[in-house]
């Protein structure tokens, strides 16, 4: 598969054409407030589910488990990148012992590969795009639930084996099993799965516009530090990915996922651990948002990069 | 037409019914969210569908389909009519209060929540073209016949109200084929991504309404047991075998039965509210054709398989 720039282009143009939709009538009432707030879990927990089981009913070829091993080295590789920069990020803010470290970490850390990268995977690589990005999510989703907590919470917490298994990673899990015993799901039941994982997409770019209409802009403008954390999330992490893995990775599909996810927003889990954990949620939703939208200009930007090397 | 793939279509559009009746059931779609989905559906994935799948070339031979699809709209409405002027004597209900409800239930079926999604799983996108030209008198006549049928006392009729987003859809929709402007693929992707949100929407929001329904009250009412028999079976059945000999064209047969063998219209209810007519019995006379139209309608299917 070739990727061609304009193709690109329109499925990139097409997702925010979607988000503006949704901010749209979010703003026109036509979307209620409980409604879209109603999306998220909807989402998560069935259409995202629905999405992964369906792209991973794949033919199992030997060329396909080298591709899973090397997207695993990419990502020891990626998430050292970022626990780098994780790392380092209160040394370029400044921050000293600065009760916020934890946040700004969180923020470098962890990107929402789930609600934006998903459609973004999909409209530019299409559903098989979704097989190695769910498995790529994987060692993700241990890390927020240890080194994520950890990084937020202020006070000691045991962490729990059953927050692992959200209904994505239960999805994956079953969708490997599917993969690896090549079994098949019959037609009545793999149809309506694909159908309603369909729905991810659409809905979950509609949801983040609409979200977008919440945005206080005044006081997360006036925050200077998420400036640095956008830049650095958003072009500094996949670019220094993308250069890292770029000699060593012919597949177009396998050097692309990688880096698209790592070029995704803060994860909206910031805002919920947060306030679980009593941490500074003003900050961590400022990051979030700020960093959705500016992202709209930064994914088209990252794509670009990885057509042009 | 292979009857399997009909009925997978079908037995698809009922997975999802259930997944949006389960979703609903456990509470993952809240009472919020339920409500406003249509609302959704029909002010933003509706249009959007509408004008997407009327992106079809200008020729000659489809514009005298388009003929021919209102054409046929002229006996389709008429048999609907006709049912409607005998069912309060069928049902014995010709000096009560719910005989406009009866009446409405005859004429108005869910054409675009139901109805949209079966063509589309039948005969493919092409088919919403023919199928919204078809749906345009139902915009006029629900909100003046329809509006008629269920106000008891004296109420302003808007001229505003006929302007459903759909028909709007389905005028701009129809001017850009007449004039065989293409939309650019850097809106019509958008547009086409959002309306083919309708058809999964649609069936998660009919599953998730039947969640709160007590089925208890509405199996005890006998006279919408016929209402059923005659909106699901006989209507749709009748139009089939007086238009076959006539309609030599599959998608332009299939159309107006199909329409025909939907359950009643999601809008009974929401007229009946507005109107203070008897609402229980409106929305009793919609939950259950749909239950049943989940039976109905692959047989409907079946005998026009049969007969084509």
């Amino acid at each position: 598969m070739k990727l061609g720039f304009y193709n690109v282009f329109i499925s990139i143009t097409t997702l925010f054409a979607i988000g503006a939709i949704g901010y749209h009538i979010r703003k026109k009432g036509l979307l209620s407030e409980g409604a879209a707030g109603n999306f998220p879990r909807f989402i998560t927990d069935i259409t995202l589910p629905c999405l992964i089981i369906s792209s991973m009913q794949l033919t199992y070829t030997q060329d396909r488990i080298q591709e899973m091993g090397a997207l695993m080295v990419i990502a020891v590789v990626a998430f050292l990148v970022q626990l780098i920069f994780s790392l380092l990020i209160p040394f370029i803010l400044g921050l000293g012992e600065d009760g916020d470290k934890g946040v700004y970490q969180f923020m470098i850390m962890f990107q929402n590969a789930g609600f934006i990268g998903y459609p973004v995977l999909v409209t530019i690589f299409g559903t098989e795009a979704v097989f190695y990005g769910a498995i790529y999510n994987i060692p993700f989703r241990i890390l927020i639930m240890t080194l994520g907590v950890s990084m937020m919470e202020k006070e000691k917490r045991v962490f729990s084996i059953k927050d692992m298994f959200t209904p994505g990673i239960v999805a994956t899990l079953a969708g490997l099993a599917l993969f690896f015993t090549q079994y098949k799901l019959p037609v009545l039941i793999d149809d309506p799965i694909s159908m309603i994982g369909s729905l991810t997409t659409p809905l979950a770019m509609i949801y983040i516009g609409a979200s977008m209409t919440e945005v206080k802009f005044g006081r997360m403008v006036a925050n200077k530090r998420i400036y640095m954390i956008s830049f650095i999330r958003l072009l500094a992490i996949p670019m220094v990915i993308l250069l890292a893995i770029n000699g060593f990775v012919e597949n177009e599909m396998i050097r692309g996922v990688p880096v698209v996810i790592h070029a995704m927003p803060v994860a909206t889990l910031c805002t919920i651990f947060a306030k679980e954990y009593n941490n500074n949620v003003d900050l961590a939703s400022s990051g979030v948002f700020m960093t959705t939208l500016l992202s709209m200009v930064t994914i088209p930007l990252i794509v670009t990069a990885l057509l042009m090397v | 037409m292979n009857f399997y793939n009909v009925f997978l279509s079908i037995f698809t559009l009922f997975a999802i019914g259930i997944t949006g009746y389960v979703t609903r059931k456990i509470n993952l779609i809240g009472k919020e969210m339920a409500d406003n989905i249509p609302k959704f559906i029909t002010h933003v994935t509706m249009p959007a569908l509408i004008i997407s799948s009327m992106q079809l070339p200008f020729s000659w031979d489809r514009l005298g389909d388009v003929g021919g699809i209102l054409l046929i709209a002229i006996p389709a409405y008429g048999l609907q009519f006709l049912v409607a002027g005998i069912i309060p004597w069928i049902l014995g209900v010709r000096k009560s209060w719910d005989k406009g409800v009866y009446q409405f239930m005859m004429i108005f079926s869910n054409a675009a929540f139901m109805g949209f999604p079966v063509l589309i799983s039948i005969f493919g996108q092409e088919s919403i073209f023919y199928a919204a030209l078809f749906n345009l008198p139902f915009n006029a006549l629900v909100f003046t016949v329809g509006v008629y049928l269920m106000e008891k006392g004296k109420s302003k009729f808007k001229l505003k109200s006929l302007l459903s987003p759909a028909l709007v859809g389905t005028v701009i929709g129809f001017m850009l084929f007449i004039f065989s402007v293409e939309i650019p693929e850097i809106a019509l992707k958008p547009l086409s991504m959002v309306g083919d949100l309708t058809t999964p929407l649609s069936m998660i929001f009919i599953g998730s309404s039947l969640a709160t329904v007590n089925f208890k009250n509405i199996f005890s009412n006998r006279n919408l047991y016929i209402v059923s028999l005659f909106r699901l079976v006989i209507m749709p059945v009748v139009l089939l075998f007086a238009l076959k000999n006539h309609v030599s064209n599959e998608l332009l047969l299939g159309i107006p039965v199909i329409i025909t063998a939907m359950p009643v219209a999601a809008l009974c209810a929401i007229l009946a509210k507005t109107y203070e007519n008897n609402v229980d019995l409106a929305s009793e006379g919609t939950f259950m054709t749909t239950f049943f139209s989940l039976f109905t309608i692959p047989l409907v299917v079946w005998i026009f398989t049969l007969v084509v």
